[in-house]
């Protein structure tokens, strides 16, 4: 008996002694705020294995997104085999993700008039090999590209509509809301990389993908996260393409005023945006000669190589009008200038009179 | 020490440490690998780190807690406890030998990504070297508070309940106080509810042993004063761990 009470005592100590050491801890580590956790458990969001995730959600989210536009387009109904998204007299209006990354003149392009949905008509559908499974092509394919490709088939079949009716507002939403959080997954995993931030931005900003003011308002909050992020980069040419993308997004941001107000951009905006696009696009291009010259770009497969030059070759061009419009400005505000000189000299001729 | 003798032979014998040794040894060196480094290589070597103690940490839940929760229930089971306890083997001794046989093996599975995180994915300058150093060795100690206590009570479980559901349970708490207070803590992010932040502060913060994101983007080992106050608190936790298995642990069934 006694010796029970004797453990009974020594474990309450124990006891005791556990609670006031974890108060303890806790205490001071909830006054210094050092408790909250860090939201990313074993660090995978922005880490090397971050990247690859980002990387790989992008067929993916391409593949959700189709559902999701389905209601415009009930393109997956029916017998897939005559379909090639490479067709260009295809009519039908199709975004998708990869679309996005890949091909942006039209959404950059037209960033000075009011975005029409309608443009997708013309992105550039060659680039959809993962779909184009045309008959042709698969009687001379080897057996086990014959096979990968029925893998493939039977994937889209799992997301084929057979409803003849389109999807209900419900649906509608709820894929809306399935894209947005894989979006904002990948977005997490890596901030800097081209692809999930050009579609994050996108299906932000586009109303007709679920777009808001609120959500606008977010992606410039992302923008700027974005460029903050890449701003770190020392090493990998292809974030400072993001920085550029978002920068235009931003630029795309401030001149939405003028536009619809029919005012020309004032210059001092043209340049501040010449000069931070312009420094993405030399960062690019450094640290692209730095990997060349270190040989790291050799380690880059050839498609990733043309995918990292085709993006610059897009920003370049889009980087490009800067100049143009910057001397446009110049020659309209020395034209205001002179007008206005003129109209003083035949104010004081009157005078003189 | 015969039990420990006995349960490390047992331990051997299943072989099943084998293959998480083995994947200990080469997933660190094979996962980087997989990921976009080419334009990038530095970040090879925080991945191989990444790499290493995440691995560590699956073991940990996947293979240790389980090995504890199910030896305590075959040995409580099967008699073996009841023996050891007529031989003269107290009840504290024996958990703290079946603790150390289970101990023995997974201190090389944390010697292995030690060394991994450590040696081949320190970085070059010597001020960052000595920064890696240190935080490996925190990271470890941290770990360790973690881990070591959550064995005994998958063990004190496993002589109480059956294997599967003693292990459900330890790895549950695991689980939940790695990831699960995340969750909670967003929920709580604009409610003032007493019972629930109640819960959360009572809750065991193991997300404070988790120091990848300092290795993973090189942040430096922590302060002594932060480090300090994480031993304690998990150092604090560890004893009402323990403090609450000895009592649920009973020889036989």
């Amino acid at each position: 008996m006694k010796g029970t009470n004797k453990s009974i005592l020594a474990w309450s100590l124990w006891m005791i002694g556990g609670i006031v050491l974890t108060s303890a801890g806790l205490t001071s580590l909830n006054s210094n705020s050092r408790l909250a956790t860090d939201q990313n458990p074993f660090a995978i969001q922005r880490s090397a294995y971050g990247r690859l995730l980002a990387r790989l959600t992008e067929s993916t989210i391409d593949r959700i997104w189709h559902i999701g536009i389905e209601e415009s387009t009930p393109h997956d109904n029916g017998d897939h085999s005559n379909c090639s998204h490479g067709d260009l007299d295809d009519e039908e209006f199709v975004f998708t993700v990869e679309d996005s990354e890949n091909d942006h003149d039209d959404h950059q392009a037209s960033a000075e008039v009011a975005h029409d949905n309608n443009d997708h008509a013309a992105h550039d559908h060659s680039d959809h090999s993962e779909h184009d499974h045309s008959s042709v092509a698969t009687v001379n394919e080897p057996v086990i590209e014959q096979m990968k490709g029925w893998f493939s088939d039977i994937k889209s079949a799992k997301y084929t509509r057979t409803n003849p009716y389109s999807l209900s507002e419900q649906h509608r939403l709820v894929v809306a809301k399935d894209i947005e959080e894989m979006l904002l997954r990948s977005y997490k995993m890596d901030p800097a990389h081209y692809g999930v931030y050009n579609s994050y931005h996108l299906f932000l900003t586009i109303h007709a993908f679920g777009g808001t003011e609120k959500s606008r308002a977010h992606a410039e909050v992302i923008a700027n996260a974005t460029i903050a992020e890449v701003f770190r980069e020392t090493e990998d040419p292809e974030p400072w393409l993001t920085a550029a993308s978002a920068y235009s997004y931003l630029y795309q941001f401030r001149i939405e005023d003028y536009l619809v107000a029919g005012k020309p951009v004032p210059i001092e905006i043209l340049k501040e945006f010449r000069a931070k696009i312009g420094h993405c696009l030399q960062q690019f291009k450094e640290l692209q000669q730095a990997a060349e010259e270190s040989g790291s770009w050799a380690n880059l497969s050839p498609d990733r190589q043309y995918e990292i030059s085709d993006r610059a070759r897009f920003a370049l061009r889009t980087f490009e009008p800067f100049d143009v419009m910057i001397a446009r400005a110049e020659r309209r505000k020395l034209g205001v200038g002179k007008m206005e000189q003129q109209v003083a000299e035949m104010l004081d001729s009157i005078e003189d009179l | 020490m015969e039990l420990y003798k006995l349960t490390l032979a047992s331990i051997v014998n299943r072989k099943t440490f084998a293959i998480f040794a083995l994947l200990l040894l080469t997933l660190p060196f094979v996962l980087p690998l997989m990921t976009p480094w080419e334009t990038k290589p530095t970040i090879l070597e925080p991945a191989r780190a990444q790499a290493a103690w995440s691995l560590l940490w699956m073991a940990a839940l996947g293979w240790l807690l389980f090995q504890g929760a199910t030896i305590g229930d075959k040995w409580s089971s099967h008699g073996i406890f009841e023996y050891f306890k007529t031989l003269g083997v107290s009840r504290r001794k024996q958990i703290t030998q079946v603790w150390l046989s289970c101990f023995t093996v997974f201190a090389g599975f944390a010697a292995i990504t030690f060394v991994i995180s450590t040696f081949t994915a320190m970085p070059s300058d010597s001020v960052e070297a000595r920064h890696w150093f240190m935080t490996n060795v925190q990271y470890l100690l941290l770990f360790l508070l973690v881990v070591a206590p959550l064995l005994v009570l998958s063990i004190s479980l496993g002589t109480r309940l059956n294997g599967a559901a003693a292990y459900a349970i330890t790895i549950g708490l695991a689980l939940y106080g790695l990831f699960g207070i995340g969750y909670l803590e967003v929920f709580l992010a604009d409610n003032k509810n007493p019972i629930l932040n109640l819960i959360y502060v009572i809750s065991p913060h193991y997300h404070l042993s988790d120091l990848n994101s300092r290795l993973v983007f090189k942040l430096g080992a922590l302060p002594l004063a932060e480090l300090g106050q994480i031993a304690a608190y998990l150092g604090g936790l560890a004893v009402l761990t323990i403090g609450i298995s000895l009592p649920l642990y009973r020889e036989g069934k």
